[in-house]
């Protein structure tokens, strides 16, 4: 029963969103096509949709390493599944008692939480009290605990959320029921807050796989490395190959490292895993949000 | 303890501070605890001494900031960037978040959804090289063949400041509205259907929908993001700023933020306590503003204020 | 309402007692000591609070146990044999001088930041190589040890190998704290030229010793080479030093000697008649198309351009045997010519360093082995190539090589890097490279022309707001300036007054009156 305004407004919206699309991907078509260009081709002409010459030099450079980038890959799945866990459990637990306007001291601990987004103590302290009192140096722990465990921003985003559109009475007759607290969270404020719980799933699973800082600070042993901070490393270390005078034994295989195009392959290998994943992920997603919207 | 007339409705909330008891014990370790480091800011650090045992340096550290005629200009740069963003953002974000809620193709919503959070996927240094292939000279595209199609003068773009405010704007929105439009897309599901099917039962069009149920229902979403980032208007994205314009000085009137400043200033010397003036300075300025935005907010609708 | 105030207040008191807690005993934890040469006692109680169960503290005993010596240095990739390397290391340093000695590797990128948190956190580290933009920012926050006095007692080898004369550059103020490793100590500036290119065009290359003959060349390459770019430069070698004979940039640049500081007076090289006059040249190479304005911001280095033969020449630092090694990597023959004759000064000779940190226990120790690393040619070696028949092997030459079927890509100890470990003179030449290398850069050193404030380097710690204004300033016009990209008869008037309301004269007195004072020392002038 579509009316004639919904079905303009639905095909204005298919053109606004296909220019979007469009734009988005058109910069991500260039970065995938210049990691298939022939390295000299891009220096000599620059970037281009339809290189001269195409070459591969840049993927087999990577391939030298293979062994190397899927360990990392392991790392940081690995990583990845166990901090966006922790994150969302401290995140959620954390929220929902600040989103109910009756809690004793709400204001008091929102301002607490609020504060950590804005002030800290800086590197070095912060490097100390880890390091030294709960020795998280070259661990796993390393990876996953520092900074990325618990957001203010999302305390704070998903506290608005449940404040705003988990309604009062639902909690207020569960209460009367004699649920208890825990019983609340669990069967009501969970699955009604399944859109912005997917929200922060996604991010925070973006931001631990994203994640080179904590590992360029808490780890320095190679066989820890996470695959952002092995291709962030690899991308330095070819920099520093390429602009650095050498003997005559290395200046052979440098010169054959494509630095331009390994780049771009570089940022693809980082990139590629979340293609693969997010359809999967976003199926899931768009699931929650449906039940979600039926319990509601 | 003046409250002992309800100690049984406290009780009522014991299972509530428990649940938040191991997230707040984070924040103590993570961020309460080496906040003893502020002090850093006004120390002269030697470590022979020790952090604390270093001498004061009383606001010597923050001089630096405000040491040439160019303090004001990062300044002036860092507020009126961060308030384009907000701006930018915001607008972008909800109207992507509502476009794509209101869709009704389900594949291409899908397919919508994931490509335009690819942007954000990316890393500010292969950013810049893709801004880099639009904007060189002697090779990049739009000198090559956007304005002759357009019949336009090529543009030396890496020397000419004016061009750059549009430029980072267009390169942050590109980065970050896709990822943005999540939330509000989050919030917008969060909307109850019902409103809506009755508001299009009674006539409203849905532009009338849009404007008179959906925005004002998700604004307590809108507001607390707005606040969020008004803490960080000091603040600024590095790569967007330093790698993107390649660093080329002739850009700095209109490229150089508090963020970058710092940087270029503190290469060579890597003071610790210059640096933690730094972020000191940019957090309480953010802090300040957003205690009083807070206070507006809390007078014109209590529910969505931060505190 | 109040109660949670309270609660809140409560809370962060203990926090902050928490906290405190922590930081005294961590890095307070020294009480002020002299901080010179302190066997053993203080400094060991020290690590049995940071570090109850490592099993060094026997040192104390009689010295019978050997001694484990954490050594840092950057790796751009972290060998696969570098431990087996090390184990070899350590059992000849354990009967020479009852020493191990444990690599710590981090890429060159995180290096600084990787070890100034170590430091600061008090990790053992006891002797670490250092670069120069770093060494002044270490010193000053009172990270490394003064060297003087066990250099004298331990280290009659490194002062046999480079003399004090090269060694007093390590120096900030009077006390020693850097040990310079010995290898190029002089810089040559010049150019790097595609052989072939010059050679298609007839351009003699032997005719070329100055900028003024390269600027005939550039114009027959623009004219006949279409799509070439005649001189390339980065963002590292648009730099005054590079086009400016005998300026001595003293650390920074903010304060600079001319004409090899004749005269010892601290000048603003921004201001100077000869900076204008390089920018007028190379804003002249930039309006007639010798330089690419894109090459700045393109993020490419010298050598892609080469590679896809789209430069003609790059601005470059040339040291004997220069061009050779660049042709191998480019994979083109290279020649270089030299524009200026070699020079050197405190800051070319401080760009390499070993130091020892305040932290360590065992000064004295790494002092022995440092003393090993300039004198003693197996541990030179090991550090340098690795183990004979496994990284390298000597041929009948007396050179080395990759053992048959080891490869640049496959060689478990591909550091290359006899120059940041001590003696590199004493270490294997690579076949390959002139079998009289290091007697020629020997020579390169010893004939370079000395700035006269050879061997002064300025504590900045009085100047430091300053600066950081300043660097701002200089990022913003000086490699626009130098890559001709902006006309200097109106940015330079600007960037000198920029310059001047950032405080660069207070940088310049305080550069003086230390200079004085260390003339007067030193007895110049």
């Amino acid at each position: 029963m579509k009316t004639r305004e919904e079905r303009v407004f639905q095909a204005v919206s298919h053109v606004i969103m296909i220019f979007a699309s469009a734009v988005c991907v058109i910069p991500f078509l260039l970065l995938i096509i210049s990691s298939f260009t022939d390295n000299n081709t891009i220096v000599a002409n620059g970037y281009s949709f339809f290189p001269e010459k195409w070459g591969l030099e840049a993927y087999r450079y990577l391939l030298q390493r293979s062994d190397q980038i899927l360990r990392a890959y392991g790392i940081t799945v690995l990583v990845t599944a166990v901090g966006t866990v922790g994150n969302l459990l401290l995140t959620t637990m954390l929220a929902y008692p600040l989103s109910r306007t009756d809690l004793p001291g709400r204001k008091a601990l929102s301002f607490l939480v609020f504060f950590t987004m804005l002030f800290n103590g800086g590197l070095v302290p912060t490097y100390l009290l880890y390091t030294t009192y709960l020795g998280v140096k070259n661990s796993l722990a390393g990876l996953i605990v520092p900074l990325l465990l618990l957001n203010a921003y999302w305390v704070m985003i998903m506290r608005t959320f449940f404040q705003n559109s988990i309604p009062k009475a639902v909690i207020e007759s569960a209460q009367i029921d004699g649920a208890s607290e825990m019983r609340i969270f669990c069967q009501i404020i969970l699955p009604m807050g399944k859109p912005i719980i997917a929200t922060v799933c996604l991010f925070a699973g973006i931001a631990y796989w994203n994640d080179w800082y904590n590992g360029m600070i808490y780890v320095t042993e190679s066989n820890l490395f996470s695959i952002q901070q092995l291709l962030n490393r690899m991308l330095s270390d070819i920099q520093f190959l390429q602009s650095n005078s050498s003997m005559a034994g290395a200046a052979d295989y440098i010169s054959k490292i494509p630095g331009t195009t390994v780049r771009m392959a570089i940022a693809v290998v980082g990139i590629l895993p979340i293609l693969v994943v997010y359809p999967f992920m976003q199926n899931n997603f768009v699931k929650g949000i449906a039940i979600g919207a039926v319990k509601g | 303890m003046r409250s002992r007339s309800k100690p049984r409705k406290l009780k009522r909330f014991i299972p509530l501070y428990l649940m938040m008891a191991p997230s707040l014990l984070y924040l103590v370790i993570n961020n309460y605890l080496p906040m003893f480091g502020l002090v850093i800011a006004f120390k002269n650090v030697n470590f022979k001494k020790g952090i604390l045992g270093s001498d004061w340096a009383g606001l010597e550290n923050f001089k630096y900031l405000f040491a040439t005629q160019d303090a004001w200009v990062i300044t002036r740069n860092t507020l009126l960037y961060n308030i384009a963003f907000i701006f930018v953002h915001t607008f972008l974000a909800i109207c992507l978040a509502v476009i794509l809620s209101e869709l009704t193709a389900k594949r291409s919503k899908r397919i919508y959804q994931s490509v335009t959070l690819l942007p954000y996927l990316i890393s500010m240094v292969i950013i810049s090289y893709l801004v880099n292939a639009f904007l060189s000279s002697d090779t990049g595209f739009l000198n090559n063949s956007v304005l002759p199609l357009l019949g336009m003068e090529p543009v030396s773009w890496y020397t000419d400041p004016g061009k750059w405010p549009a430029i980072l704007v267009i390169v942050d929105a590109w980065k970050n509205v896709g990822y943005l439009s999540i939330i509000y897309y989050s919030a917008v599901l969060g909307v109850d259907r019902e409103y809506l099917e009755c508001a299009a039962l009674e006539g409203a069009t849905k532009m009338q929908q849009i404007r008179k149920i959906i925005l004002p229902l998700i604004s307590p979403v809108i507001t607390i993001m707005v606040l969020l980032a008004i803490g960080k208007i000091f603040y600024s994205d590095f790569g967007l700023f330093y790698q993107v314009p390649m660093d080329s000085g002739p850009l700095y009137s209109t490229t150089n933020v508090i963020s970058t400043y710092v940087y270029r200033g503190l290469m060579q010397l890597g003071d610790i306590g210059m640096s933690s003036a730094a972020g000191l300075y940019q957090s309480a300025v953010g802090f300040v503003l957003v205690l009083i935005s807070n206070l507006i907010v809390r007078k014109l609708e209590p529910e969505n204020a931060l505190f | 309402m109040k109660r949670t105030w309270k609660w809140a207040g409560r809370m962060l008191a203990l926090c902050l007692a928490a906290a405190l807690l922590c930081s005294i005993s961590a890095c307070g934890g020294k009480p002020q000591e002299s901080g010179a040469v302190d066997s053993g006692g203080s400094a060991s109680s020290k690590r049995e609070e940071a570090s109850a169960s490592q099993p060094e503290e026997t040192q104390g005993g009689g010295g019978e146990e050997p001694v484990e010596l954490v050594m840092s240095f950057w790796a751009s990739t972290e060998p696969a044999g570098l431990n087996q390397v090390f184990e070899a290391l350590s059992e000849y340093t354990k009967e020479k001088i009852g020493v191990t000695v444990k690599p710590f590797t981090v890429n060159m990128s995180n290096y600084p930041q990787q070890i100034n948190l170590m430091l600061s956190s008090g990790e053992q580290i006891d002797l670490m190589c250092c670069y120069y933009q770093w060494f002044q920012s270490l010193y000053s926050k009172g990270h490394l040890k003064e060297l003087e006095s066990l250099v004298e007692s331990e280290g009659q080898g490194i002062v046999d190998a480079i003399g004090w004369d090269f060694l007093n550059a390590g120096r900030i103020g009077t006390g020693l704290y850097g040990l310079t490793t010995n290898r190029d100590l002089a810089k040559e500036y010049g150019f790097l030229i595609d052989k072939e290119m010059a050679q298609r065009n007839n351009i003699d290359l032997d005719s070329l010793h100055s900028f003024s003959d390269m600027e005939a060349a550039f114009e027959v390459i623009k004219a006949n080479e279409p799509g070439v770019t005649p001189v390339i430069g980065t963002e590292a070698t648009y730099a005054a030093e590079y086009l400016i004979p005998g300026a001595d940039l003293l650390t920074d640049g903010l304060g600079a000697l001319l004409d090899y500081g004749e005269d010892l007076n601290v000048v603003n090289l921004y201001a100077s008649d000869a900076y204008m006059e390089m920018a007028k040249m190379t804003r002249s190479w930039f309006e007639k198309g010798y330089i690419s304005e894109d090459v700045v911001t393109s993020g490419e280095n010298a050598r892609s351009y080469f590679k896809a033969g789209t430069a003609f020449s790059a601005l470059s630092t040339l040291k004997p045997g220069y061009a050779f090694k660049e042709s191998k990597s480019i994979g083109k023959e290279m020649a270089q010519v030299g524009v200026m004759a070699p020079t050197t000064n405190t800051t070319v000779v401080q760009s390499i360093q070993w130091t020892v940190p305040e932290n360590t226990d065992y000064p004295e120790k790494a002092m022995q082995l440092l003393n090993l690393m300039y004198s003693d040619e197996t541990v030179m070696n090991l550090l340098a190539w690795g183990i004979e028949g496994e990284h390298y092997e000597v041929l009948e030459s007396g050179l080395i090589d990759y053992p048959e079927g080891v490869t640049g890509e496959t060689s478990g100890y591909n550091l290359n890097a006899g120059w940041m470990f001590g003696n590199q003179f004493i270490s294997h030449v690579w076949n390959g490279d002139s079998p009289t290398i290091w007697e020629e850069t020997d020579t390169f050193n010893r004939e370079a022309k000395k700035s006269n404030a050879f061997g002064f380097s300025y504590d900045s710690s009085n100047v430091k707001t300053e600066l950081a204004a300043c660097s701002n300033v200089v990022s913003e016009y000086a490699v626009s300036l130098t890559s001709g990209l902006v006309d200097p008869e109106t940015a330079i008037p600007e960037f000198v007054k920029k310059l001047e309301t950032a405080g660069i004269d207070k940088i310049i007195a305080e550069k003086q009156s230390q200079l004085d004072a260390w003339a007067a020392e030193n007895g110049k002038k």
